[in-house]
């Protein structure tokens, strides 16, 4: 079974609880009994549970919508329906992933993020129709909307002037609201290429073993005609080919089609600014007078499930640097970090290729070319930005860069002005900054080439979630505790007498420690009779420490902590329900003044703090659902 | 014995004051007679006050009212149900469960339906498919007939917000509230201007709103803030002020 795929019941239990926040009771009672049973016919959801077939294809069908089950192919007889975990969890990133792509690119960008979220998936066609309502378009004078093309379209040769009539009159509609459809489009096509939005397919409604086994029909189908091989090479090359295929399909969807409508260059920045494209966009929507059907109209989008938590460790690490090294060399970081992101469709590879049986054949860890970046265009970057990059370092680095430092008589020489420094000078000072990160013992950075530096996530993710399972166990137990995690993780199975060798500790001390770190699933400990009988005195008593086994168990206990949240959100919404029925009142919603007392509106306003409490933490437990989930596939243990 | 040896000439620096002893560099009473020691058990459930997580920071913020707005769309569209059925999830009862009756889920104290009952906001019990437009080609073919149910004569079209920062209907009328309040002190301060001050306030709520309301007048807007329901003198003040709410009151009822 895939392994984003697995579930325990507390993920289970946390996902009902999700859907129901978020669609309401129908879909997740639909999803309760999915995630009961399993993989499942419709029939046989409808012999487990109490609702009537109607209500189950009508859950399903938002479910299905919502891409929080999966489907057979539609060519099979029966069809079968099993949750999407991944994506079941990911409602509670909705809100990160909006805010992620309004800090990336602009407002009007995560608007239409977030109408994309709500929506599920849609056809790019009914996406602009109901941004520019066909019928509606007279009506949009009223609103303000047409004149501004009009103007724009109207006299062509004082575009720059009208331009700026614009800004002035509709300062608060510029940011926010879209001018026309080729700004949606546009829009649209910045965010495919940034990869926050893909292609839907209908494979990407497979479930893990059908997607499996159509892989594996085709390699066979393309290389053996159908028939399945029986020598051992060849079987490792049908593992090959499976997962080869499997990244083919994926990688389709991300691809990015031939806007034909879009006049925009494609180096233009990629930080979003818009100006640009918007005059361009309104002079042609005034002058087509009814907006043209473009071949693209047909494609299918939806959110990339799997962006978020390239941004979140990408935002992770960035807090990290700032927490341990400085402000300045976060936000070059941050630049440099940005840089890559557009390069990086996921985290880590799902599907890599299956290990050779020999250990020598083993390929040899390659840096990923991807990750490379120059220091000079983060030193661009950093100037059009404006940061003060001289912030944050030795001033002994800075002087030698720039060599200013005291004069003949000893007098210190004025500060540097970071924006008066030379090219060179400033790619020296962002290198003097990367150096600092290279030499952290997180290892941010790694030197790659002369001025390239490179970042190798994979190494580093191991590193966070180490570092996340010793800040959980310095939190609940000791400063030994985490000794003691930290040799165990350095000797591998150790018997007590070993361990108190290598803690320089006595066996009482450390008894306890072990006893609670197992039980809470941090240790293992194993048995080994020395003799035929099993015997306590008689056998060997190992303790050791595996990062995969803590990293699940903790992760375990974060499902666990937000199930609560969930729980404590229902239980106070509950005892407050009455209130917020009232408070919804068509008469009453908006007039809430006139119509509650001023205890109900302080009991609104005290229920609006927990919620925002609660939901905060249930973010915050996110982050570190990320650690420990999304930056690295699994460890494998000798 | 013990102060000769290593630590004979440091030890003999450090000459303890009368009274007092010194054990490795702390300075104890020799006398014990002041110390009380706890003989009985400890406490069973020592009060342990929960752990408080740091207030969020200006970018969580934005990312929980992010989060709240996004909520609230799918809350008011056409997905959204409400069963209220008494059960917990969508399995079986067990065989000797009975099924919740209205009369168990019936809540005396609130339940009976009241004139008021009609500006309740309708939940649905099933998802509303026929206002927008679907990709039928993605979902099983036993599903799709759902998709085209009920589908009424007008164009699908998909429900798409164009601002992002909406505030949250309980944002909003908190931020009213606190205005209230604020005006609420001003007028405390000068009684004089009271009425002028009232209906300056009024105006502006009412440019605010639109024109839902039109004609209510100051006097009786006091009475229903100041909760005196049984203010004889104004009794049938509020009745008139009650008629003229003429929004559409199945608005938000099904065709």
């Amino acid at each position: 079974m895939s392994y984003t795929q697995r579930e325990t019941p507390i993920l289970a239990e946390l996902c009902t609880f999700l859907v129901e926040d978020m669609y309401g009771e129908l879909a997740a009672r639909v999803f309760s009994v999915l995630a009961r049973f399993g993989r499942q016919r419709r029939v046989e959801i409808s012999k487990a549970s109490y609702l009537s077939s109607s209500q189950i294809s009508l859950g399903l069908v938002i479910l299905t919508q919502q891409h929080l089950v999966f489907h057979s192919p539609s060519t099979e007889a029966t069809v079968f329906y099993d949750i999407d975990w991944q994506q079941s969890y990911a409602l509670v990133r909705h809100a990160k992933i909006a805010h992620f792509v309004e800090e990336r690119f602009n407002k009007k960008s995560a608007n239409v993020i977030s109408n994309l979220l709500t929506l599920g998936h849609t056809s790019l066609a009914d996406l602009r129709d109901a941004y520019f309502q066909p019928s509606q378009q007279e009506e949009g004078a009223v609103n303000g909307k047409k004149p501004n093309g009009i103007k724009a379209n109207g006299d062509t040769t004082i575009n720059g002037q009208t331009s700026l009539v614009n800004g002035t009159e509709h300062d608060d509609h510029d940011d926010e609201t879209l001018a026309s459809p080729e700004e949606l489009y546009g829009i649209i096509q910045t965010l495919m290429e940034h990869g926050w939005v893909i292609q839907v397919a209908e494979a990407q409604y497979l479930s893990a073993e059908d997607m499996h086994n159509i892989a594996r029909q085709q390699a066979l189908n393309d290389q053996w005609g159908g028939s399945v091989p029986t020598g051992t090479k060849d079987k490792d090359r049908l593992a090959q080919l499976i997962m080869a295929n499997k990244r083919r399909t994926r990688d389709a969807w991300l691809e990015v089609p031939n806007f034909s409508s879009r006049k925009r260059k494609a180096n233009e920045s990629d930080y979003g600014s818009s100006k640009r494209t918007k005059l361009n966009g309104e002079g042609q929507y005034g002058s087509a007078g009814s907006y043209h059907h473009s071949p693209e109209d047909d494609l299918v989008i939806r959110v990339n499930p799997e962006k978020a938590a390239v941004a979140m460790r990408n935002e992770y690490l960035v807090s990290l640097v700032e927490q341990r090294i400085s402000y300045t060399t976060a936000r070059v970081y941050e630049i440099l970090l940005r840089s890559l992101e557009k390069n990086i469709p996921r985290c880590f590879e799902e599907h890599p290729d299956p290990p050779p049986a020999n250990i020598e054949d083993q390929p040899q860890w390659e840096p990923n070319p991807d990750h490379v970046v120059n220091t000079k265009d983060i030193a661009q970057r950093a100037k059009i930005l404006g940061l003060d990059i001289c912030n944050g370092l030795d001033p002994a680095a800075v002087a030698r860069v720039t060599k200013t430092t005291s004069n003949d008589k000893g007098v210190l020489a004025q500060p540097v002005d970071h924006s008066s420094l030379s090219f060179h000078e400033r790619s020296e000072i962002v290198e003097a900054h990367l150096r600092l990160l290279v030499d952290h013992p997180l290892h941010f950075v790694n030197w790659h080439a002369r001025g390239q530096y490179r970042v190798d996530f994979d190494l580093m993710a191991k590193s966070l979630i180490q570092q996340e399972i010793e800040n959980t166990v310095l939190a609940r137990k000791s400063t030994v505790a985490m000794k003691l995690l930290r040799a165990l993780k350095k000797k591998g199975k150790l018997d007590e007498r070993q361990l108190c060798n290598t803690m320089m500790a006595s066996a009482n001390d450390i008894r306890g420690i072990v006893n609670d770190l197992t039980v809470q699933g941090f240790v293992q400990t194993q048995e080994i009779p020395k003799v035929d009988r099993r015997e306590a005195k008689l056998s060997l008593h190992l303790i050791w420490y595996d990062m995969q086994r803590a990293r699940e168990k903790l992760l375990h206990d974060t499902y666990k902590g937000q199930v609560r949240i969930l729980q404590r959100i229902a239980f106070e919404r509950e005892k407050i329900q009455e209130l917020l029925t009232k408070a919804n009142r068509t008469d009453v919603a908006g007039n809430e003044t006139k119509y509650l007392k001023q205890t109900e509106l302080d009991d609104l306003k005290k229920w609006k703090e927990v919620q925002e409490k609660l939901l905060l933490q249930l973010a915050r437990q996110d982050d570190l659902v990320a650690v420990l989930r999304d930056y690295c596939g699994p460890l494998l243990t000798a | 014995m013990s102060r000769g040896g290593r630590g004979g000439a440091r030890g003999g620096g450090q000459r303890s004051a009368p009274g007092t002893v010194m054990i490795a560099g702390t300075e104890m009473a020799w006398d014990l007679t002041g110390l009380e020691l706890q003989k009985g058990p400890g406490d069973l459930f020592p009060s342990a006050p929960p752990a408080q997580a740091p207030p969020p920071s200006d970018y969580e913020k934005t990312t929980l009212k992010h989060y709240i707005a996004i909520r609230d769309r799918v809350h008011n569209g056409d997905f959204f149900t409400v069963l209220n059925d008494g059960m917990k999830t969508g399995l079986k009862r067990r065989a000797g469960d009975m099924a919740p009756t209205d009369e168990s889920l019936f809540d005396p104290f609130v339940g009976n339906e009241t004139y008021s009952a009609r500006y309740h906001k309708r939940v649905r019990k099933v998802p509303k498919l026929d206002t927008r437009p679907f990709v039928h080609e993605l979902f099983p073919p036993e599903l799709r007939q759902y998709l085209d149910r009920g589908s009424s004569k007008k164009k699908r079209v998909l429900a798409v917000t164009t601002k992002i920062n909406e505030k949250s209907s309980i944002q909003q009328h908190i931020e009213q509230e606190e205005g209230r309040t604020r005006e609420a002190e001003a007028r405390a301060d000068d009684e004089d201007d009271e009425l002028d001050e009232d209906e300056a306030a009024e105006d502006e709520e009412e440019k605010e709103k639109g024109d839902d309301e039109d004609n209510w007048s100051a006097v009786s807007s006091d009475s229903e803030e100041a909760d005196d329901d049984y203010n004889a003198e104004q009794y049938f003040d509020n009745g008139e002020d009650d008629d003229v709410d003429d929004a559409d009151p199945y608005e938000n009822t099904y065709e």
